[in-house]
């Protein structure tokens, strides 16, 4: 699995980040604070031991006291942090000296043992104490963690003529520097104080600081990553919940109890599925909806076929009828033609015969054209409809050949077709076949709604951009309960056997697939009507070159043949 | 031989109408041709007809209605009923000897036989002396 650093990871590192930043600065500045307030103290300390030193020392030292000022010196180096005290004369000799044992330095820790166990170092070092140059503030700090206060002993010198001369010489001032020249130096008090245990208490406070800094920014941590975890945790269901929705889950869904902005974004999030869920639905009812249309569009192609195989069943009589009649005609005239000629080439021909001879042959040939033209309205009416190109038809010419290939079954059952065709229709653009089929199926349906003797009237007008074919039967009528039926794919009045019911269903098929409109009208024992309403091509209204063109090219042809 | 007859053709196809007059003229008929029903029974009712060939499938009155009303002018007249519709039975009822019903497309040969042997039954019972009859059986 790959190593993810998600959100609540960057939170908790950005924010702990932060946090130990702060704090470690503010240990920092603390520490550095502390330990500069606690060294200012030290020196502070230790510059008043020495004024003071010098302050008291002054009496015993003028009158050079040695007792005195050892137990001066004495109680100075009570101070544990104080090493070396000594009360030195004008020229810088000792009058009175302590130094801590080095030994117990040592122990402590104050010194190093390697610098200071020497005579000479310790010789070294008293001579650098005593030596030591403090400056105009008397402090000096060695190297080895050691600051030394050098304090001058100081008199007034005899000129005051108010005060009385030992009084004069017992007014000491050490501890006003800026006046010290006019006072005369008698000596100073030199104190020597480590810095060791002043530093050991920086260093524990640091100690201190560095626990108090870590505990709290583990604390920190802790809080920070539980309050990070809490508000990033709806942000982990949200994620999860998305996974789920992305493999189809749409009714899953986040709690929506918080109160704030993640909980505002749940409920948004919920919303979203929701929609989300309503808009698959509709997808996929919309899939559901194009599958059945397209299911829909195969049945109808069945049925047109089926259709169409009835049609043709009902057409196959009459075809043979048609057929047959122009297939006597040559195969008689080729009889008589064989008979004929075998005579002339017994007895010889006469004037006669000759041209008689020509006009059998010329009427074998005005049948053979018959059926040819039989044969390839049955292919048109036969062909699929569905490769059928559009193409500009001229419904005047349709109607007429359909009619052609039904006529005997129609005077077979005495009905009259009586014919207005409008010689100004404009073509339509659509499929012959189709065309053919419909007409077929219209006209079939009123002759079998005509019982006796009949009339079937076909007429065609233009009107505005639509070309209007109206097939008009005095038949039976359908009843008004029974009108919005005929359409309907199955639905036949007719017995068992008879109808396919398919007929008008699949004629308002075609005419829709044709942009037309089909409608009816009828009244019970007086007929029918159907009305197709097919678009004109669009270019009929104006010039129309090109169909006319077209029609001229055939004729031209046609009357080649001929 | 029994003499040629006349003979009515009914058929409202001009080309069957025009062969069917051309053959048998060739033969020595008298033939006269109708376009349909009403037009031959005209013609029947008018003048002497030996036999009649008739379509099945026309205008006005179809070739069943024709037989029916020629039976009952005359039952015994041969009629030839030609069909143009092979696979249907159209002439229930008239298979009494004296119709006969051919396809079309047909065969001059079988048009010329059903004549002859239509005219021969014909012949039969009018003169029992005829001499020419053994040479139709």
């Amino acid at each position: 699995m790959r190593l993810r650093f998600g959100i609540q990871k960057k939170a908790i590192a950005g924010i702990s980040l932060l946090l130990m930043a702060l704090a470690v600065s503010l240990m920092w500045i603390s520490v550095y604070q502390g330990s500069r307030e606690i060294r200012a103290e030290l020196l502070k300390r230790g510059r008043v031991a020495a004024e003071n030193l010098a302050y008291n020392a002054a009496y015993p030292t003028m009158v050079r006291d040695a007792n005195a000022l050892r137990d001066f010196v004495d109680g100075v180096m009570a101070e544990k942090e104080i090493l070396y005290c000594g009360i030195l004369d004008a020229d810088g000799n000792p009058l009175a000296e302590r130094l801590r044992p080095v030994e117990e330095m040592v122990s402590e820790g104050v010194l190093d043992e390697g610098i200071t166990s020497s005579p000479e170092a310790r010789n070294f070092r008293l001579d650098a104490i005593r030596s030591c140059d403090v400056g105009t503030d008397g402090v000096c700090a060695d190297d080895a963690g050691i600051v030394h206060f050098r304090v001058p002993i100081t008199i007034d010198p005899p000129q005051s003529a108010s005060m009385g001369p030992e009084l004069e010489l017992y007014s000491l001032g050490g501890d006003v520097p800026h006046d010290a020249h006019d006072k005369e130096v008698i000596g100073s008090a030199v104190i020597g104080l480590t810095t060791h245990y002043v530093e050991e208490t920086i260093g524990d406070l640091r100690d201190k600081m560095i626990w108090i800094t870590a505990v709290a920014i583990l604390v920190a941590m802790l809080i920070v990553s539980i309050v990070v975890r809490l508000s990033i945790s709806p942000i982990n269901e949200l994620v999860v919940a998305t996974g789920r929705i992305a493999s189809g889950d749409y009714d899953s869904k986040v709690g929506e109890s918080r109160n704030d902005e993640i909980g505002d974004l749940a409920r948004s999030f919920n919303k979203m599925t929701a929609d989300l869920k309503t808009s698959r639905d509709a997808l996929v009812e919309k899939e559901l909806l194009e599958a059945l249309v397209v299911e829909l569009r195969e049945t109808q192609e069945q049925l047109v076929q089926a259709g169409k195989l009835a049609a043709l069943g009902q057409l196959a009589a009459g075809v043979a009828h048609e057929i047959n009649n122009p297939l006597a005609g040559i195969m008689g005239y080729a009889q008589l033609l064989t008979e004929k000629l075998q005579r002339a080439a017994r007895e010889g021909t006469t004037s006669e015969d000759i041209p008689r001879f020509i006009s059998y042959v010329e009427n074998m040939e005005k049948q053979s054209q018959r059926c040819k033209h039989i044969v390839q309205n049955l292919l048109k009416f036969a062909r699929a409809s569905t490769q059928e190109e559009m193409s500009e038809v001229d419904c005047n010419r349709v109607i007429q050949e359909t009619l052609g290939l039904i006529e005997h079954q129609l005077e077979q059952s005495s009905i009259d077709v009586v014919t207005q065709f409008d010689p100004q229709l404009p073509p339509i653009y659509g499929q012959e076949g189709k065309l053919q089929q419909v007409i077929t199926n219209i006209v079939i349906n009123a002759m079998q709604a005509i019982e006796q003797r009949g009339t079937i009237t076909i007429s065609t007008s233009r009107h505005q951009n639509s070309v209007l074919m109206t097939i008009r039967d005095t038949g039976v009528g359908i009843p008004a309960e029974l009108l919005n039926k005929v359409f309907e794919p199955f639905f036949t009045t007719k017995e068992l056997g008879k109808g396919t019911g398919l007929g008008l269903s699949v004629t308002y098929g075609l005419v829709h697939e044709m942009g037309g409109r089909i409608e009816l009208e009828s009244a019970v024992g007086q007929g029918t009507t159907f009305t197709i309403s097919l678009p004109a091509a669009e270019d009929a209204s104006d010039g129309d070159a090109a169909p006319a063109g077209r029609h001229t090219r055939r004729d031209t042809r046609d009357a080649d043949r001929t | 031989m029994s003499k040629p007859g006349h003979i009515l053709i009914v058929d409202d196809e001009l080309v069957i109408r025009s062969l069917l007059s051309e053959m048998l003229s060739e033969d020595g008929f008298t033939v006269t041709t109708a376009e349909d029903g009403q037009a031959g029974l005209e013609f029947m009712s008018n003048g002497q007809i030996d036999l009649v060939i008739s379509d099945v499938h026309m205008p006005v009155m179809t070739g069943p209605e024709l037989v029916s009303e020629v039976r009952k002018i005359n039952p015994a007249l041969p009629v030839i009923v030609l069909n143009s519709i092979p696979d249907r039975d159209i002439m229930p009822g008239f298979k009494d000897g004296s119709t006969t019903c051919l396809n079309k497309p047909f065969d001059l040969r079988d048009i010329r036989a059903a004549v002859q042997e239509a005219r021969a039954r014909q012949a039969l019972p009018k003169g029992n002396i005829a001499n020419d009859t053994p040479t139709i059986e």
